[in-house]
């Protein structure tokens, strides 16, 4: 059971150690490839950090929804969704309004663990088909 | 047109319904993010020693269907503070 919960662990902490592998390379792509890269930059910075939390959000809530009855599971899976939600319309709202955020780079970085997993999964299928060979 | 409403108003109009329409994405991830943990707590119950497996598939899951829901979020931010179709119809000068 203990070593289940460990890899449990490695799997977000590998997720958001990539994440933050990504967002470094694409920190330093705007950084040299754009004139003016301080809002670009700030913005991939303030979505990547609330993407990240929003992840480890999710993960909490998964292991404590796990534990209640399924009902009771799927109510506060429900709740916890809104407020993530509402913490996403916030960070949006801010990086439209405020002028020294680039709003654009703030969904790229909100949407980074989605990519980050796909890419994740898409390696790991890639190894799996040379491995079976 | 209406009377007594001009074009601008009307376009604003329209784009706050554009953006009330757009964040009926929202709902769907979280229907399903809470039928899955559902349905996810009831087989725990069931095969308790498949938790670990469990929680990785739904956390992958999750994680990636949430993300429809900020599309639509997007959207609907975009169309109320950007503005985009009032900026078209003004560059327009009709």
């Amino acid at each position: 059971m203990n070593k289940k919960m460990y890899d449990d662990d490695k799997l977000s902490y590998t997720i958001i150690k990539r994440t933050l592998v990504y967002a470094l390379i694409i920190v330093g792509i705007i950084l040299v490839g754009f004139k003016e890269p301080k809002p670009l930059v700030l913005g991939f910075i303030f979505g990547t950090s609330i993407g990240i939390l929003g992840f480890r959000l999710l993960e909490l809530t998964i292991k404590k929804s796990l534990t209640m009855t399924p009902r009771r599971a799927s109510m506060y899976s429900m709740g916890q969704y809104l407020i993530r939600y509402f913490i996403y319309a916030i960070v949006l709202v801010i990086a439209v309004l405020a002028d020294y955020i680039n709003f654009l780079t703030t969904v790229l970085g909100l949407s980074m663990i989605k990519i980050v997993i796909i890419t994740y999964t898409v390696y790991d299928s890639i190894v799996n088909i040379f491995n079976k060979k | 047109m209406l009377q007594g409403i001009t074009s601008e108003a009307f376009i604003l109009g329209c784009s706050a319904i554009g953006a009330g329409l757009a964040m009926i994405a929202g709902i769907g991830p979280g229907i399903g993010q809470g039928n899955a943990a559902g349905q996810g707590a009831a087989a725990v119950g069931r095969q308790p020693e498949a938790q670990a497996e469990i929680t990785r598939t739904m956390l992958l899951g999750q994680a990636v269907a949430e993300t429809t829901g900020i599309y639509g979020l997007v959207i609907a931010i975009i169309l109320l503070f950007v503005r985009p179709l009032l900026t078209a119809y003004l560059e327009l000068g009709l």
